[in-house]
């Protein structure tokens, strides 16, 4: 086929596919920004209505020439709503004043996460948005949800956060290490420790990837964050953990038979993966 | 005898990538024992059913599986083009051999290459995906890489140079209007990374999301990464995006606001334009450039997440791939319009530069420098350049193509192919944007 058969082949699929030019959705109103605004705004109308408004705004965002000379009253009109008696709606709000780094949703989110007053969305989400302009007055309370926080996500979200946070090596290195800690949260306080003290992370992942009896899923994300991040240099001339990487093989030898492909989402699966990538990288075989 | 087959005016193995566009190479003898006189040699494909397929031509001659061409015995050489065959772009690096072969049939050289091209994400191997996510990761080295760098060029004070197409509504009737670089910004913007990562692993290519269709391979584990309400993306244990870092914060957040494993992307206001409904929308630059907002801001707004918001969309991975089809629907509209050249009415709307007549905002005509690659860091341009650039500003280089310049014009990007400009290849193309 030449490029002008080509070219007519497409076009003969466009007539034929393309239809009406846009299908409207639930927002059936004008992408009059001002318009946009006050739908959102207005309590007296369904939630749906004002979330396909929000959406819209988003939109706008993207492409409005004008969107700058909004964005004050953008941000003034979510301000009014983060109280909204609609979850959904609530969180899309609390999101993209986040997104702008709102001194004012910041306040009402972490006094949320503080218990001084009712959540306005979950602590996992609150913690999600204040990473979009994390501070350094958010830590202390970000360590103590990492530790103490009763939802497994919430402790995760929290340990997430502290990867930027230097003065909480100590404490990522105990989550991480913590077996009784959920998978979950051990792997996101490996990928912070990685973030804010390297050195440690590396001592701490090997010591994980050949310890048998740590879950296997923790093992696997340590050997693949070794692969990708660890001091290649070190770790290629460390014999003795190439060694040891290479005997975890014969812990599950029916994951390496010929023409196997482990299922990622199994641990053991995921580890014989990971020790195959790392062998790889290494020269290993 | 032997032959010796040079690609991309380069004898570095680091040369021999091609996509649809015809390339220069050469040929000769390199070794010319026994011959008595010009050897009558064939250019054909090694494996015809397997890897990457090429296809040969001269300035006279059409393009074909097979090329005949008579090599001087003195080894002078003589040049030729190769491209890569439609739809049969490689899956690993260096699966297409161009073997020569004499007239009784001996073989005089293998030269393997690899057509190399953007692709739908969901027709990836999985050995392409994992060099995909492993090249990403490894560039983005857990937020200490230079991934730091393309992200900063996406931020709050830069939005003036790469958005903003569309008249100024009635009720800012003197808000700046008709940016419309949108296109050509982002292509520069994606080719930059695509090189940094091509700088990491030759054989590793953007690819892109047809938020028109759905793609549930890519919002998996192994990919980049499973959704969960109200949560952050879940990663497998072994994706090395586990440890995706930018802004100071580890993962992210990417809730699909609509059902990721059976339709394409859409929201409260109804669903991504289609890709025929996007070609609709116009046969001129302005009225095509309007898909700034549908299909590309409804697709960045199918999700909660830092993806729906311009300042912090860059720091989920899915922009990149998100613009990637941005920018081939762009491509494929050049193509069936025949619009690469700003000559032609249509291409692209203001042709002149900054500070002209009826010129709109510096960084949107078509003469005018983009930032942050102009190294030009005051007002009105942003005055925060990433990182990098203040060791020294400019498009990282290609080892295969020439173009566009270390501080490309907006002109520069609309003929990515050389369609109108024979051999101007900037080295990327789109699995389905024929040359």
């Amino acid at each position: 086929m030449n490029s002008e058969e080509y070219r007519e082949q497409i076009r003969r699929q466009i007539e034929q596919e393309a239809g009406d030019q846009e299908s409207k959705g639930f927002w059936a109103g004008s992408d009059d920004p001002e318009q946009l605004l006050r739908t959102v705004r207005d309590t007296t109308r369904p939630a749906e209505e004002r979330i396909a408004a929000l959406e819209m705004l988003q939109q706008l965002s993207f492409s409005a020439a004008a969107f700058a000379e909004l964005r004050p009253a953008f941000i003034e009109t979510l301000r009014a709503i983060v109280d909204d008696p609609d979850e959904r709606l609530r969180a899309m709000v609390l999101e993209s004043l986040a997104q702008e780094k709102d001194e004012y949703a910041q306040r009402r989110l972490l006094a949320g996460l503080a218990g001084e007053e009712n959540r306005l969305v979950t602590d996992e989400r609150a913690i999600q948005f204040l990473g979009y302009d994390i501070h350094g007055e958010h830590f202390p309370l970000m360590r103590r949800l990492a530790l103490d926080a009763p939802d497994p996500g919430t402790r995760r979200e929290a340990v997430k956060v502290l990867s930027s946070d230097t003065e909480s090596a100590d404490l990522l290195l105990d989550i991480y290490g913590n077996k009784s800690e959920v998978d979950e949260v051990r792997r996101a306080s490996a990928s912070a420790l990685l973030s804010v003290d390297p050195v440690r992370f590396e001592e701490r992942a090997k010591e994980t990837v050949v310890d048998d009896d740590d879950a296997e899923s923790v093992r696997a994300a340590s050997l693949t964050a070794l692969t990708y991040y660890g001091n290649p240099s070190v770790l290629a001339n460390d014999k003795e953990f190439v060694e040891r990487v290479a005997r975890v093989k014969t812990g599950i030898p029916d994951l390496f038979a010929e023409g196997t492909s482990p299922e990622e989402d199994s641990e053991k699966g995921a580890l014989a993966k990971a020790v195959r990538v790392f062998q790889a990288q290494y020269g290993v075989r | 005898m032997r032959t010796e087959v040079v690609l991309n005016g380069s004898s570095a193995p680091s040369a021999n990538y091609i996509g649809w566009s015809p390339r220069p190479a050469t040929i000769r003898l390199s070794d010319a024992t026994g011959a008595n006189g010009p050897v009558v040699v064939t250019l054909r494909n090694q494996r015809t059913n397997v890897g990457g397929q090429v296809v040969f031509s001269t300035s006279t001659q059409t393009p074909g599986a097979t090329l005949q061409l008579p090599l001087p015995v003195n080894g002078s050489p003589v040049d030729f083009f190769v491209a890569g065959k439609f739809r049969s772009a490689s899956e690993t690096d260096r699966d297409a051999v161009i073997e020569v072969v004499d007239g009784a049939g001996a073989v005089l050289s293998q030269t393997s290459l690899m057509v190399r091209v953007r692709k739908d994400v969901t027709t990836l191997t999985a050995a392409e995906r994992d060099l995909f996510i492993d090249t990403l990761a490894r560039f983005n080295a857990s937020g200490m890489g230079k991934f730091a760098d393309v992200r900063a060029m996406h931020v709050s004070a830069a939005l003036d140079e790469s958005h903003g197409s569309g008249p100024p509504p009635p009720q800012f009737p003197n808000a700046p209007a008709f940016r419309d670089a949108f296109l050509p910004w982002h292509r520069a913007y994606l080719l930059d990374l695509e090189r940094a990562l091509q700088a990491i692993e030759p054989a590793v290519a953007l690819h892109y999301w047809r938020f028109d269709k759905s793609a549930p391979q890519l919002f998996s584990p192994d990919f980049l990464g499973e959704p969960r309400t109200g949560s952050s993306v879940r990663f497998s244990s072994t994706n090395p995006l586990r440890n995706w870092k930018v802004d100071s914060q580890v993962g992210f957040q990417r809730d699909p606001r609509f059902n990721h494993l059976t339709s394409g992307a859409s929201n409260a206001n109804g669903p991504v334009l289609t890709e025929a409904q996007t070609f609709k929308l116009g046969t001129t630059y302005r009225a095509f450039v309007r898909m700034e907002g549908q299909p590309h801001g409804r697709a960045h707004t199918c999700f909660d997440g830092p993806i729906n918001n311009p300042a912090t969309a860059p720091r989920d991975p899915l922009f990149f791939l998100l613009h990637c089809n941005v920018d081939r629907l762009w491509a494929q509209w050049q193509f069936l319009n025949r619009l690469w050249n700003p000559t032609v009415a249509g291409t692209y709307t203001f042709l002149g530069k900054d500070g002209d007549p009826g010129a709109t905002r510096v960084g949107h005509n078509l003469l005018d420098t983009m930032w942050p690659w102009n190294g030009i860091h005051a007002s009105p341009r942003p005055t925060t350049p990433p990182p990098s650039t203040s060791a020294g500003p400019g498009m990282l280089p290609s080892s295969i193509a020439g173009a566009p310049r270390a501080q490309p014009t907006v002109e520069e990007m609309l003929d990515y192919q050389g369609q109108t400009r024979p051999g101007v290849w900037q080295g990327f193309d789109y699995d389905d944007v024929m040359f």
